[in-house]
């Protein structure tokens, strides 16, 4: 009893250092409000890239038809006009976020405001942006303007020493959870023993000057998956390690170079450089900036309190970033080809998908069927996402079926004829071409993934085609 | 009993993966491939499939044009079927060269005057009727519906005549003004021939590997619109037309001088070799290289396709009624070629698909 109860004592203690060195222990908030300026500062370059490249227009005021999330279906774009103003205002936002003025309000005006444009449309999701919007959430909660900032020189009341660790480990918890669950995801078939679709994507990129003829050997795709899997299965160690930190990064920053260079990933590579830099000691910029105090441990501080309150909050969203990227391990489906709990995973670049869509309306009562064109509802960059996605398929042929009953065709029926490659497997159907997807769906309306490519050969044949009745 | 501790399952693991991607990796190796690079599959496609192909198509428009003079300087039976021989030989020439749509024959405005479809015949018959005098000048003016081979097969096969009809048409006086506008519809279609044929030659085809990814995504997009417009949605249209009385020949491409069917296929086999740059190198090859079985397959598909197409044995509006299977047995090949296209190797050379006529339907 008296050893139990001493084992007790002894993890309790453990707990509670543990929690104090995660969670309450002082640290300098230098890292902080360095992470604070980089963000804000990618943040608003991302947002004038977006209205410089024309993404505003394309995205989200030119579709006649948006593919709404599941909860967030009332969620609409501004008008067009209001859309541009909606981007301009949350550069700003950005900016005020690196600068540190009024640094919570534009904190969470800019967490609204990006995450209010990512979910206006399925066709836009893309992991950096799921990390953006979380990372800007956490912002709003993180005291990252004590230091460096308008609001820390205006008001001298909110600037301290210190921070408590819990306000720099959740940052580097989330960028673990992606390395780590992006190792993880490609652990699969397809990327280890096919090196795909590294294998394709390199080899497209044999025209680049230098590496270009390399880039379509065989061996060198599969060196880039197996390297690119063990690293992020292993980065996070490395970044934590004081040993290893300098060369960890060093390697990040290659890395995220590399792939930068050579696949079109827009500002993911940057965010990573620069919200990485969270990994290295506190009081980092401090030494890079010279001329600055660097708070040593000795000086007096306040030490920072964490509540039980904050520390469950804190546990519990810990716990929630790990579920939610756990679902796309379930076995019994293929993710890639299904897309069911693909997003929000952390399933990066592990898909290669070409897929071909037409919809075809029936009246059962007139006999007749036709297909229905999709340029009035979507653009082509819609079109080529949702031929990827059953979800979305299904979410077109219920619009096309509700304007269709609109116009008084009751029994209108709408199916869609969707094929798919993934990662260079065979063509094969992608949803039951039998099914009306306007309606309930049967359990099976999604098409397996085949596994044996000679059987997906010959068994691939299209549906006989529509007869086509010419409105 | 020895017990495996966890590191030494890790590593047996990873040995294991190890093992099997190497053995794939060496049966790869052992299947003998051709290294070839995007720049030389670019270059056979230029060199050994467009430039010919514009040079026969040229040369078939100076044997049109030879002929047609003969029709027009003595209109027989004979001279008249010479003309549509020749009309026939420059038409199928045209489309196995059509595929490309880019480059020359699209910044010299040349590919809507050549053949464009459907062919207006009242354009064609307002021109016969009109007072101007029929010279170079007029001809220019002239909108794509009363120029080209579309034009010249009205003139030459209009399906109101028999041949003597078509005959007594070019000749004596009130013939003279049909003369002279098929001699300058030939005429006009070797110089846009061979004002093509030029372009290529005079440093078009040897700069055209250069333009990597661009022109790769422009070449598969192009045999995408030629297996989609040019030959699944031209089979089709005659499929959704066979419930009606007659076919009207005007609505179906190459029906007036019976070459429907002919037509359909040099544009399938037209497509095949731009994609493949026929027996040299081209993007098969370097598909190959990328997936071999995806490259397997869309040679299977084609060869299915085209195999399916020459089945059809005769024009297709008159095969569609007897025997509309055949015709149908041809459209779904060529559709499953279409997805084929559309999906697997869209992925696999990393094109962006900017072509797609379903929305023409």
């Amino acid at each position: 009893m008296r050893a139990l109860a001493a084992g007790r004592a002894s993890a309790r203690s453990l707990l509670d250092r543990l929690s104090v060195a995660l969670l309450a222990h002082p640290v300098d908030p230098a890292s902080l409000a360095a992470f604070r300026f980089l963000f804000g500062l990618v943040m608003a370059l991302a947002m004038i890239r977006f209205i410089a490249l024309g993404w505003v227009d394309e995205f989200y005021v030119r579709p006649a038809f948006h593919f709404t999330w599941a909860p967030f279906g009332w969620i609409r774009p501004l008008p067009g006009w209001l859309m541009h103003l909606h981007f301009a205002a949350l550069a700003v936002c950005a900016l005020c976020v690196a600068v540190g003025f009024h640094y919570r309000a534009a904190a969470a005006l800019f967490f609204l405001g990006f995450t209010y444009v990512e979910l206006i449309d399925k066709a836009t999701y893309l992991n950096h942006y799921y990390l953006v919007s979380l990372l800007s959430g956490l912002l709003v909660f993180l005291p990252a303007a004590r230091l460096w900032s308008v609001d820390a020189w205006r008001g001298p009341q909110v600037d301290a020493a210190k921070v408590p660790a819990w306000t720099i480990n959740i940052l580097r918890f989330q960028l673990a959870v992606v390395y780590v669950f992006a190792g993880l995801a490609k652990l699969n078939a397809d990327w280890l023993l096919d090196a795909q679709p590294l294998g394709l994507w390199l080899a497209a990129r044999s025209d680049v000057p230098l590496i270009g003829t390399m880039l379509s050997e065989r061996w060198v795709a599969y060196a880039f998956s197996w390297s690119g899997a063990l690293y992020d299965l292993s980065i996070v160690f490395f970044l934590l390690w004081r040993r290893t930190r300098r060369v960890a990064y060093l390697t990040v920053f290659l890395f995220h170079m590399m792939t930068g260079v050579l696949f079109p990933i827009g500002m993911f590579p940057w965010i990573m450089i620069a919200a990485t830099l969270i990994f290295f000691p506190a009081e980092w910029p401090r030494r890079w900036l010279r001329g600055s105090n660097v708070v040593s441990d000795t000086q007096p501080v306040v030490r920072p309190a964490v509540s039980t309150r904050v520390a469950a909050l804190i546990a519990a969203y810990c716990l929630i970033q790990v579920l939610i990227p756990l679902r796309s391990h379930w076995p019994g489906t293929h993710h890639e080809w299904s897309g069911k709990g693909f997003n929000f995973s952390w399933r990066v670049m592990l898909v290669e998908k070409s897929g071909y869509v037409e919809f075809v309306a029936r009246r059962p009562s007139a006999a007749t069927e036709w297909r229905v064109p999709v340029s009035t509802y979507i653009t082509e960059r819609q079109e080529r996402m949702m031929a990827q996605d059953p979800e979305m398929v299904r979410a077109l042929a219920r619009r096309i079926a509700d304007d269709l009953r609109a116009q008084g065709m009751g029994d209108v029926e709408v199916r869609a004829n969707a094929f798919a490659s993934l990662n260079g497997r065979p063509v094969q159907p992608l949803v039951d071409p039998r099914v009306n997807l306007a309606g309930p769906l049967p359990s099976h309306w999604i098409v397996p993934l085949e596994r044996d490519s000679d059987v997906r050969l010959t068994k691939f044949s299209p549906p006989d085609p529509a007869p086509v009745d010419r409105h | 009993m020895k017990s495996f501790t966890l590191p030494t399952s890790i590593i047996a693991i990873a040995a294991l993966l190890v093992s099997i991607a190497a053995a794939r990796l060496s049966v790869e190796a052992r299947t003998g491939k051709t290294a070839v690079s995007k720049r030389a599959a670019l270059d056979g496609i230029a060199q050994g499939v467009l430039l010919p192909s514009y040079a026969e198509f040229a040369g078939r428009c100076s044997e049109l044009a030879v002929a047609v003079d003969a029709l027009a300087a003595a209109p027989t039976a004979a001279s008249l079927a010479s003309a549509k021989q020749a009309w026939g030989a420059a038409h199928l020439a045209w489309r196995r060269a059509q595929t490309f749509a880019h480059g020359p024959i699209a910044d010299l405005s040349v590919y809507g005057r050549i053949q464009f479809w459907p062919s207006r015949r009242q354009s064609v018959e307002r021109v016969v009727r009109a007072q101007r005098p029929i010279d170079d000048d007029y001809i220019q003016e002239l909108g794509a519906g009363a120029v080209g081979l579309s034009a010249l097969e009205v003139l030459l096969f209009d399906a109101r005549k028999d041949d003597a009809a078509r005959v007594t048409s070019f000749a004596g006086p009130q013939g003279e003004r049909q003369r002279q506008y098929a001699r300058a519809l030939a005429r006009e279609l070797v110089n846009k021939s061979q004002l093509v044929l030029n372009a290529w030659r005079g440093g078009f085809a040897a700069s055209f590997a250069a333009g990597g990814q661009d022109n790769v995504n422009l070449i598969v997009n192009d045999v995408l619109a030629a297996i989609e417009s040019g030959v699944q949605n031209r089979l089709r249209g005659i499929i959704d037309l066979q419930g009606a009385a007659a076919i009207a020949p005007d609505l179906i491409e190459g029906a007036l001088s019976g070459t429907s069917q002919q037509g359909i296929l040099a544009s399938l086999v037209g497509a095949k070799a731009t994609f493949s740059g026929g027996d040299g190198a081209g993007l098969d090859d370097y598909l190959r290289q990328l997936n071999a079985p995806a490259a397997r397959r869309i040679e299977a598909q084609f060869q299915k396709a085209i195999a399916a197409v020459k089945a059809i044995d005769g024009p297709v509006e008159r095969v569609v009624v007897a025997n509309p299977q055949i015709v149908v047995r041809a459209h779904d090949e060529c559709r499953a070629l279409e997805i084929m296209m559309k999906t697997e190797v869209v992925s696999t050379l990393g094109v962006t698909l900017t072509f797609k006529s379903t929305d023409g339907d």
